[in-house]
């Protein structure tokens, strides 16, 4: 019906006094990986707690401007119901230290009543796994804590929960920022295989994991968007300095 | 300056350089069709012949020098076009310097009598071709395509001349030795040309 | 050079070790001192060290300190749940939400409340509960036990509250948990380390309490008894009255109390080490 899945126009952010989004206007497409990519400060990571209204946590925030997000305006939603439709994954994975590797994934899938019995639980955990490109490594094992798996299996097991839920928009949070390369890849390759089923919104600030990984690309700088478009023509004809300067690592 | 763009600036000069070369086997190729005298024939072949395999050499060394760059610097955006038109350049340049082998090929093939220099024309003609060459070359030195007007306006004469050359081999069913010859060099000098005019394409597609 | 700087190395550890036995011993100290003496009481009296009623000034046999121990369990049961379960709502309430009104008075009626001299607290029950009940009483006991003890427990609860990483309530928040579920399901079961040794905290200073006693429980040690509004005996109390009396049996009783007490804490602290698991973050 809708393909948008996220739409923001003039939006304006504050946390106390200082004025972080500034005027952003952006359309995220349904079905696709739309990357946002700019240096550390830029205002990315705000943007995406918008996304989820988890900005309310923050004290002192204040969101304004018009955000629709799956088709709803989220000022006049109910931020657990809009939650249950978006899996978050943060930058220092944070999979829940007092639960087993299957409840982790479980408590997910049960909150939204994704599952309604031990079979569907086990059905779910299992794709959920399988889709974050986890379960080989822990299917025999899917009772041990997380503080028994190296830090990339974790952040593959923050995916996996987030994907439990069977959400239709996925936010990563710099999600290889902490993890060494090889897993960092089987994350990236794990994102780019969800796209038929999510919509992927990735914030980074290495431009040649935006090349691997987008379909679309935002730049930030300083809270503004930079530059929008579509992934090929941005990262080989942008059209400001800036980008190009970010292309080049000089900022 | 980052290293990327210090690297690039290197890479571009060794193009440079690789184009003071392309000029200098033109002019030798040119003397063919002027100078009568056979004894400098055998040298000047010889010259084309080793300028022509030095540059080779040095066009693959180059291709390998700008793909580590690529590997390396791992260049976005501009650098990336501009990457990918220094290979595409570098290419160009050669084939001009093969064509220009071709010709003197042909050259010392001829009967003594009947070498290039007795050609109608083919001096005019390929000092035309040159003309473009050297607007591309100096285009690439300014890394600027403001001379692809001349370029554009020679290759359409060039086209011209080398057409009607083949509609006179065509429509006769026998055809003089001096027009045949003509043909196969006029078909040299016309790719030539053509490459001068690739150059200034890739110089156009680096915003 | 470098053996002059590896001897001021070794100098400098031994000077630490030095100073931390110095700081260490007098508890070591205390503990054997209490436990020679006191165990030789209990091991002297057996199970009658439970079950009696305290011995008369000169008697030969060492009697029991039933009254105080059931007293104490008394108070201790009354006054318990009760401070923990206001202290551990408050400390969520102040995690919660921690700029609002409510949160800030409770804060400053905490740290105020603790900086009060226990021995006025129970002055202040005296004239609140036991004048106009007319008597001493357990349940004045346990009211001054919780007033305070209640800072203490609600300290212990928020610092250990505060201390879970605020990235698991983010991720909570992100699957869509509401806030209580948060609190209930996250929050408390990441902490519980923190949340029992809380608990044991504030159940060692109730246990330990003997000012907030002086006017308000009653000392009665002539029976046990087990309603809440009759006068009782406590522990502490008794260690107090007995250490001071001129009598050498009682001195020796008030020795087996002070082991009792020492034992309980240790076998509380070690059950708790072993019982609740660490979460590893």
């Amino acid at each position: 019906m809708n393909l948008l899945a996220v739409e923001m126009k003039n939006v304006n952010v504050y946390i106390g006094d200082r004025h972080i989004l500034k005027d952003v206007t952006l359309k995220i497409f349904n079905n696709t990986v739309f990357v946002i990519m700019g240096p550390s400060g830029s205002g990315k990571t705000t943007l995406l707690r918008v996304i989820n209204r988890l900005i309310d946590l923050i004290e002192g925030a204040r969101v304004e401007g018009y955000v629709k997000v799956l088709g709803f305006d989220i000022m006049k939603s109910d931020p657990y119901e809009l939650r249950k439709n978006i899996g978050m994954v943060f930058q220092i994975p944070n999979p829940f230290p007092h639960l087993t590797i299957y409840e982790n994934i479980a408590i997910a899938a049960r909150i939204n009543g994704v599952a309604k019995d031990k079979k569907e639980l086990d059905n779910i955990v299992r794709w959920a796994l399988e889709k974050a490109m986890l379960w080989d490594e822990v299917r025999n094992r899917l009772h041990d804590y997380p503080h028994q798996l190296s830090g990339g299996q974790r952040q593959r097991l923050c995916l996996a929960r987030a994907l439990a839920m069977k959400p239709k928009l996925l936010l990563l949070d710099e999600p290889t920022a902490n993890i060494d390369p090889v897993n960092a890849r089987k994350l990236e390759e794990a994102i780019v295989s969800l796209k038929d089923e999510v919509t992927v919104i990735m914030v980074t600030h290495s431009p040649y994991q935006a090349a691997r990984v987008a379909d679309y690309v935002a730049v930030f700088y300083d809270g503004k968007v930079v530059e929008q478009g579509p992934a090929q023509q941005l990262f080989l004809r942008p059209s400001t300095e800036i980008t190009q300067k970010l292309l080049r690592g000089e900022i | 300056m980052s290293l990327t763009v210090t690297e690039l600036e290197r890479l571009k000069s060794i193009l440079i350089h690789m184009a003071k070369n392309i000029e200098n086997i033109l002019y030798t190729t040119k003397k063919l069709m002027e100078v009568n005298n056979d004894s400098e024939r055998e040298k000047t072949w010889q010259e084309i012949e080793n300028t022509s395999v030095n540059l080779e050499t040095i066009r693959r060394e180059f291709v390998n020098e700008v793909l580590i760059f690529i590997a390396r610097r791992q260049p976005l955006g501009r650098e990336l076009l501009l990457a990918n038109a220094l290979i595409s350049i570098a290419y160009d340049m050669y084939r001009i310097s093969r064509y220009c082998r071709e010709i003197a090929r042909i050259d010392s093939m001829l009967p003594l009598s009947s070498k290039l220099n007795t050609i109608r024309n083919l001096q005019t003609i390929f000092e035309e071709a040159i003309k473009a060459v050297e607007a591309s070359l100096n285009d690439l030195i300014d890394f600027t395509p403001k001379r692809s007007n001349i370029v554009k306006e020679i290759d359409n004469n060039i086209d011209e001349i080398y057409r009607e050359i083949i509609q006179e081999v065509t429509t006769n069913s026998v055809v003089p030795r001096e027009k045949a010859v003509k043909a196969l060099i006029m078909r040299h000098i016309e790719r030539i040309v053509d490459h001068a005019q690739y150059i200034e394409q890739y110089l156009s597609s680096i915003p | 050079m470098y053996n002059w700087r590896k001897l001021i190395d070794k100098l400098f550890t031994y000077i630490v070790i030095a100073v931390s036995i110095v700081a260490i011993s007098p508890v070591i100290h205390l503990i054997i001192t209490v436990l020679l003496n006191g165990t030789m009481v209990i091991v002297k009296t057996g199970i009658n060290f439970f079950i009696s009623l305290p011995p008369t000034p000169f008697s030969k046999d060492f009697g029991g300190i039933a009254p105080a121990i059931v007293g104490s369990l008394l108070m201790t049961f009354i006054s318990l749940p009760i401070t923990i379960v206001l202290g551990l709502f408050a400390a969520i309430l102040t995690t919660e939400f921690p700029k609002n009104t409510i949160s800030i008075v409770i804060d400053t009626i905490a740290k105020s409340l603790a900086s009060i001299p226990t021995i006025a607290v129970s002055m202040i029950v005296y004239t609140i509960i036991v004048v106009p009940m007319k008597s001493f009483s357990a349940l004045a006991g346990s009211i001054a036990l919780t007033i305070v003890s209640l800072p203490y427990a609600y300290t212990y609860f928020s610092t250990t509250l505060r201390s879970v990483p605020f990235t698991y309530r983010e991720a909570a928040f992100s699957i869509a948990m509401s806030r209580w579920s948060t609190v209930l399901k996250i929050l408390i079961p990441v902490a519980r380390r923190g949340i029992a040794t809380a608990i044991l905290m504030t159940l060692a200073r109730i246990l330990g309490e003997t000012a907030a006693l002086l006017f308000t429980a009653g000392r009665f040690r002539n029976g046990v008894t087990i309603s809440p509004l009759a006068p009782a005996d406590a522990i502490p109390l008794l260690i107090f009255d007995f250490v001071l009396s001129p009598y050498e049996i009682w001195r020796q009783v008030a020795w087996g109390a002070s082991a009792l007490l020492l034992l309980s804490y240790m076998i509380i602290f070690f059950a708790v080490k072993f019982l609740v698991k660490e979460v590893k973050l």
